[in-house]
């Protein structure tokens, strides 16, 4: 079994492991990062591009599920676990870059009333969204919103029509003392040029099934390239971590043990572990590595490891605007689907009927590669004419919120399957309350007055809004590996270090205490950068 | 992949890596993709040829060419046969159970197959498997539930509906998205 040392290993390349390679590498740390999947080649290995006439047969003989190509439904491992009473679908990219090779770049940065169940505050963050932004070239407009702060922004994105009509509903709900804004989507794409990221957005809409020119920034296509630069970096892929190691006082990780593609183990040796594997995965390996001094997991004493889990969830309401038909819809592509945002709900004015907020994602355009309606009744000529018009002239309206946590919602391990390394797999619990339903009720009334407002007409919503109605988003987890000051209450310090095992760090978006409605990856993307320039300077120090 | 789709992708690399702003000052479009569309002379590689005439005639029957292309100028025909060829033996036997099945409620209501019957006739059979959209009952009704989105799906793929029909561009390389512009919002 070979052995190699370095000062750091992280596990997990997605954005918070991504950004910790670079930060620290920059930084003269000598880092081993460990990732489970291959390297995917961005217009080779995922390519939606060209008629999906040309790739069918190729992808059909390939075993692929769907006609045009998508970096997710093509690699991702599905059902490594099914939420308890919710359906199959969730999976992990296990990809150089993780889930930063699907997401669609939203950024939006947490706003100060986010920050306080937080132990650290939005000013001590602020730094660090700023130099993210600039770094991953995040494009966005100067909103002046309390609560989504603006940061350094490329020009914007322009809305498409269906967006605008909803932006003039908005807006004239505004002017009827409704506290809302209409807000143009902030995206990680160049839409300028830029020092790093050289290539930019050409506006093809594939952002989320991967973007085959490598405008969209991931952690494959930017910081991780620049860390190898430094020649501080190694990678490890294919590389499944199948063990941590501890040292004999149980107290101290000194590596871990990975199996590699040809079935055999190796061990990285460290100074300091980071995990960041996502919010279930890091809970799951901590929960898996149960020890004399850590009998219910590692680093786990507080009893919150898996604890604390959110995620978004919503619904979906969709209008019909007559007065886009006769738009030029040549090119409705842009920056994937949503352009706008309905923000600034409940902000400062906390609903009476329900605890937090929620945003609303706003999309248009015929987009015949995924169309958004396809259930048009009929058939014949008529059919044909609906299913254009309805395409053409809809705009949808997609919630969301944050699932409030509770003693129902945690990921524990499965007891019974197991994965090809003969390891638990994770075990996820959702559980939806009143407060949850009272939120979707909010939103459905208040798209329904926003459709109204910008002269639309309601085409669909869900029939009656209740726990099963609600969907849950299988790409937003976190709160699992909560930051606290008590190490009774919480699982890691405003550090993201272990409370217990000092040279243990998290580097994903399982250490948010709280979540707000806003995407998690830009400020996931913050911390770990935090937590890396606060490592380095603890190993400068000797001080870990 | 085709030459022209790497020499594409080639020049877009150099353009986005070294010409960052000759590119913003014109419009790059992906060519169409070689041909785009079904072989010509298509033989049926799953269906029989009477199956496959009677799958282009329900597809033509869901989306008919009328002042624009239908599902047959489209390809669909050819994408649903490809699709079947590669489907799980269950999926194919319900396709060809069912295609047996309509020829059978032909055949028992006008005396004649499927793809034999007067176009009035093919219109009321398909009636009959759209009865119930959204909450089919019998089997035959089932199988539309099937049928219909994959022809919705092989249509809007294909380059003719993209085009011709839909009206969308797509899959182009542009250095600034427009937006909506001034005057296309009516009203």
């Amino acid at each position: 079994m070979a052995r190699q040392r370095f000062d750091v290993c992280i596990v997990g390349s997605g954005p918070g492991g991504g950004i910790a390679a670079y930060a620290l590498a920059n930084a003269g740390v000598k880092v081993a990062l460990v990732e489970a999947g291959p390297r995917l080649r961005p217009g080779i290995d995922f390519n939606a591009h060209g008629s999906p006439y040309d790739h069918l047969e190729s992808r059909l003989k390939a075993g692929r599920q769907t006609p045009v190509s998508s970096v997710f439904n093509d690699y991702a491992e599905r059902n490594h676990f099914v939420p308890v009473g919710d359906k199959p679908g969730h999976g992990f990219l296990k990809a150089l870059g993780g889930r930063s090779l699907c997401w669609a770049g939203h950024s939006l940065r947490f706003g100060p009333l986010d920050f306080e169940k937080w132990p650290i505050s939005y000013e001590e963050v602020a730094p660090y969204y700023s130099r993210a932004e600039r770094f991953m070239a995040v494009y966005g407009d100067r909103d002046g919103l309390s609560n989504m702060p603006d940061g350094e922004f490329q020009k914007p994105v322009p809305l498409r029509c269906g967006e605008e009509v909803l932006r003039r509903g908005t807006n004239r709900l505004k002017q009827q003392g409704r506290k809302v804004e209409f807000v143009r989507l902030r995206k990680a794409m160049p839409t300028e040029q830029h020092p790093i990221r050289k290539v930019p957005c050409h506006y093809c809409g594939h952002c989320m099934r991967g973007c085959e020119v490598d405008a969209k920034y991931t952690s494959a296509n930017t910081p991780i390239p620049l860390a190898l630069k430094t020649g501080n970096l190694n990678l490890f892929l294919e590389s499944t971590m199948v063990r941590i190691l501890m040292d004999k006082s149980g107290r101290r990780v000194t590596g871990i043990e990975y199996r590699k593609a040809d079935g055999g183990t190796d061990v990285v040796e460290c100074r300091v572990l980071v995990l960041a594997c996502s919010a279930v995965e890091t809970a799951r390996h901590l929960l898996i590595n149960k020890s004399r001094e850590f009998p219910m997991g590692l680093a786990n004493g507080s009893g919150q490891v898996g604890r604390n889990l959110s995620s978004h969830f919503g619904v979906t309401v969709v209008g019909l605007f007559p007065q886009i038909r006769k738009r030029d819809a040549s090119n409705d592509d842009g920056t994937d689907y949503f352009h706008g945002l309905v923000t600034g709900l409940y902000w400062d004015q906390p609903s009476r009927e329900f605890e937090g907020s929620y945003q609303i994602q706003c999309g248009s355009g015929v987009h015949p590669l995924d169309l958004s309606i396809r259930d048009v009744r009929g058939f014949g000529s008529n059919f044909k004419r609906q299913l254009r018009d309805v395409n053409t002239t809809h705009a949808s309206l997609g919630m969301q919120g944050a699932l409030l946590t509770s003693a129902g919602t945690f990921v524990d391990l499965d007891l019974v399957t197991r994965d090809a390394n003969g390891l638990p797999l994770p075990q996820v619990h959702l559980h939806y309350t009143d407060n949850n339903v009272a939120m979707a009720r909010d939103m459905v009334a208040l798209s329904e007055e926003i459709i109204r407002a910008a002269g639309g007409t309601l085409y669909r919503k869900p029939k009656a809004v209740s726990p099963e109605t609600l969907v849950i988003d299988y790409n937003h987890w976190v709160g699992t590996v909560r930051m606290g000051r008590d190490a009774k209450t919480s699982v890691i310090n405003t550090d993201s270090q272990s409370h217990e095992i000092p040279n243990l760090f998290i580097g994903d978006a399982s250490v948010f205490p709280s979540y707000p409605e806003k995407n998690p990856t830009l400020t996931n993307i913050a911390l770990s950068w935090r937590m890396s320039e606060r490592l380095a300077e603890k190993l400068r120090r000797g001080d870990v | 992949m085709n030459m022209d789709h790497l020499h594409r992708r080639d020049i877009f690399r150099i353009i986005g890596g070294t010409l960052a702003a000759e590119a913003l000052d014109a419009q790059h479009q992906h060519p169409a993709a070689s041909s785009g569309g079904a072989p010509k002379d298509y033989r049926p590689r799953f269906f029989s040829e009477t199956e496959y005439q009677a799958v282009s005639e329900l597809c033509e029957l869901l989306i008919p060419a009328d002042d624009s292309p239908g599902a047959r100028d489209a390809g669909v025909p050819w994408y649903i046969d490809t699709v079947l060829l590669y489907s799980d033996a269950s999926r194919q036997t319900n396709w060809r159970h069912n295609l047996k099945a309509i020829d059978q409620a032909a055949q028992t209501q006008f005396g004649k197959t499927f793809v034999n019957c007067p176009p009035e006739h093919r219109v009321k059979i398909m009636e009959m498997l759209a009865k119930n959209e959204g909450d089919p009952q019998t089997p035959l009704e089932q199988f539309f539930a099937d049928f219909k989105p994959t022809t919705i799906e092989a249509f809007s793929l294909s380059e003719v509906a993209m085009k011709h029909y839909f009206g969308y561009r797509g899959n182009t390389e542009l250095s600034d998205f427009p937006g909506c512009r001034p005057g296309e919002i009516e009203g």
